[in-house]
């Protein structure tokens, strides 16, 4: 393997670390997940085609994510809509708040956090678990996710919101007590 | 639910894209002056992600044995994930085997992703009929307002500029979808018919779509899911006002979330401050007034309010064609909203009352659609110059037999009505061509006189 190969992989090895944080961001831009992912995936050909623009000792979050905004750019232009006021200052509040806040966590910081968050999923009762997976995977509106639970709307918003809560909460447990 | 309930609420429904347009505002400016909620922004998405990403995992790991539901996928004519998509390992794992075949995953990940994504330029529907100034906003924000029956469109947004305005839009699978007057609507079909409409009118003839992927039609304050039907639905700044004709249609309100099913011949409105209770259309009427009085409600034109010596009044307002013709209209709903529809009798007259400031020839005309929704066409009536003084009030009484097929709609003769009897009025307009002459209405009546009556 030759020094640009070694360069190349070290580069995409550690964008890779930032996918979650990456899908993250794009996610908030886009408002669907999938489309995010996706945006993800691109942003990551990108790193691969250019991962000798990547400088030394700068941020590779930032870098990755000014990459995933340009892609976030192009998927909105494909849309062939025109940006309402609201979804273009919206875009650039998060964008702000998300070059001013998101910071890189550690490797095994974030391992060690998606070990507890599956853990603690497992403690999930199963008819909480269909209502997670209705709302995170099948990405399904309240109506809809009562309509397959047998639930109303009002119960639908306040599962998820308590088993949310308690999710974050056992992983916070854990993670304290891994401390 | 309590503050912190609803803000965590807020994040949720906008990492699904469910925000309307008004909370997507208050998003904005909570991020922009609270950096508070920036953080927590920032870590609830950070959260949200994460855990859809785990919940996601582990659905993959059981979905890689579910082969039928792959093949109802690939029936359904949708993408099926590639073992790229599916085989979503942790990072770590991910990277070894993409660092190990890097070369070729780049050729790999590059013809995956262009077989997944449809044609950005694929049309999914052709225009079917036109009437009317109309703009259409496409392909990337271009602007078009010489539009032509038979084009093919890829997405985008139609506007009615006029309240004779109309457009008919026909789905690849035989769907159609109008609008008429001032009216604003976005189409997209990427598998799933998705219609935006932002204000005005909207009639649609569906057909039998895949009971997962009913076509949506969003509204400010509603959204409808349409699984083969017929319908009206306008759609006015906190109301929606749904008629079915045939089927029926899932109407869900988004102040609060709760939907009720409406069934053929049946109307419901939803907004924030009424039942949601569908009933039976109200049978039709052949009588009714403006009421200018009351505000520009449903109208176009330049609304003056009444005072002690003046009525209130509807001005002329001007809409320039791209080919430069000046058109001076004012334009009035009438069977709109959630009042009875209304029909023409042979013998119906249309009383006008109103001031111009020069003499000049004016046209009032009538939009009519059918029963069911469809466009029915613009009859018109044009009445000569010295028929109106200088700066003085005028009333008129015309004969809706007097009235004839606007000539621009002369290619769909063979396929309109002859008449308006017996359909329904959509709109009422009056115009005056190429010179501002100061129009201004300030009643309009349609009377149901029988012949041999007083006028």
């Amino acid at each position: 393997m030759d020094d640009s190969e070694a360069q190349r992989d070290r580069v995409l090895r550690a964008a890779l670390g930032y996918r979650v944080e990456l899908v993250a961001y794009a996610r908030a831009l886009l408002g669907n997940y999938t489309a995010a992912e996706d945006v993800v995936q691109e942003a990551m050909l990108v790193v691969m085609k250019k991962f000798d623009q990547f400088r030394e000792g700068t941020s590779m979050l930032a870098w990755c994510r000014a990459i995933v905004r340009l892609e976030v750019l192009r998927v909105k232009q494909q849309r062939r809509r025109e940006q309402t006021l609201a979804e273009r200052l919206l875009d650039d509040a998060i964008d702000a708040a998300f070059e001013e806040l998101q910071k890189a966590r550690r490797r095994d910081d974030a391992e060690s956090r998606r070990e507890a968050l599956e853990r603690c999923l497992q403690r999930v009762s199963q008819r909480g678990r269909r209502v997670l997976e209705a709302r995170f995977v099948d990405e399904l509106s309240y109506q809809q996710i009562g309509e397959r639970v047998g639930m109303t709307v009002e119960a639908v918003r306040k599962a998820l919101f308590r088993i949310k809560k308690q999710v974050r909460s056992c992983v916070e447990t854990c993670l304290g007590d891994a401390q | 639910m309590s503050d912190a309930n609803d803000w965590h609420e807020l994040i949720d429904r906008h990492l699904r894209g469910e925000l309307s347009e008004s909370e997507k505002e208050r998003l904005a400016e909570l991020l922009d002056s609270d950096s508070s909620a920036r953080e927590d922004f920032v870590e609830q998405v950070r959260w949200d992600t994460r855990l859809a990403d785990v919940l996601r995992e582990s659905g993959n790991s059981h979905e890689s044995v579910r082969e039928p539901e792959a093949k109802e996928t690939a029936e359904a004519g949708l993408p099926l994930p590639t073992e790229t998509m599916r085989a979503r390992t942790p990072a770590k794992t991910f990277a070894k085997a993409l660092l190990a075949v890097a070369a070729i995953t780049i050729v790999a990940l590059t013809a995956s992703l262009y077989f997944q994504r449809p044609s950005a330029g694929q049309p999914i529907a052709k225009i079917t009929g036109l009437s009317g100034p109309l703009q259409w906003t496409g392909d990337g924000g271009r602007v078009d307002f010489d539009l032509r029956v038979g084009a093919e469109l890829a997405g985008g947004t139609v506007e009615g500029l006029a309240p004779g305005s109309w457009f008919e839009l026909t789905f690849s699978d035989g769907s159609t979808a109008t609008i008429s007057g001032n009216s604003m609507l976005t189409v997209s079909d990427q598998g799933q018919k998705k219609l935006h409409l932002k204000a005005g009118n909207l009639s649609g003839k569906v057909k039998p779509q895949p009971a997962d992927k009913p076509m949506l039609i969003y509204t400010r304050s509603a959204l409808l899911e349409v699984l083969g039907t017929q319908f009206e639905v306008e759609a006015e700044t906190a109301a929606t006002i749904l008629n079915v004709s045939e089927g029926s249609v899932r109407v869900t309100r988004f102040s609060d979330g709760s939907a009720v099913d409406v069934p053929a011949r049946h109307r419901v409105v939803a907004a924030a401050d009424r039942d949601m209770l569908p009933k039976p259309v109200p049978n039709s009427v052949s009588q009714w007034k403006s009421e200018l009085s009351l505000g520009p409600v449903l109208t176009q034109g330049k609304w003056s309010p009444g005072t002690d010596t003046e009525e209130a009044k509807l001005g002329a307002i001007p809409y320039t064609s791209p080919q430069g013709m000046t058109i001076y209209t004012t334009g009035l709903g009438v069977s709109r909203g959630d009042k009875p529809p209304v029909t023409l009798r042979p013998a119906s007259r249309l009383r006008v009352r109103g001031r111009i400031t020069s003499p000049h020839k004016v046209y009032f005309g009538i939009t009519v659609r059918q029963a069911n929704g469809a466009f029915a066409g613009r009859f018109q009536t044009i009445r000569p110059a010295d028929e109106f003084r200088s700066g003085q009030d005028f009333g008129i009484t015309l004969h809706l037999r007097e009235f004839r097929l606007d000539p621009s709609l002369a290619s769909l003769k063979q396929e309109l009505p002859s008449d308006p009897f017996h359909l329904v009025v959509e709109t009422v307009w009056c115009h005056t061509l190429d010179k501002q002459a100061g129009l201004e209405i300030s009643e309009v009546e349609l009377v149901p006189a029988v012949d041999g009556a007083s006028q």
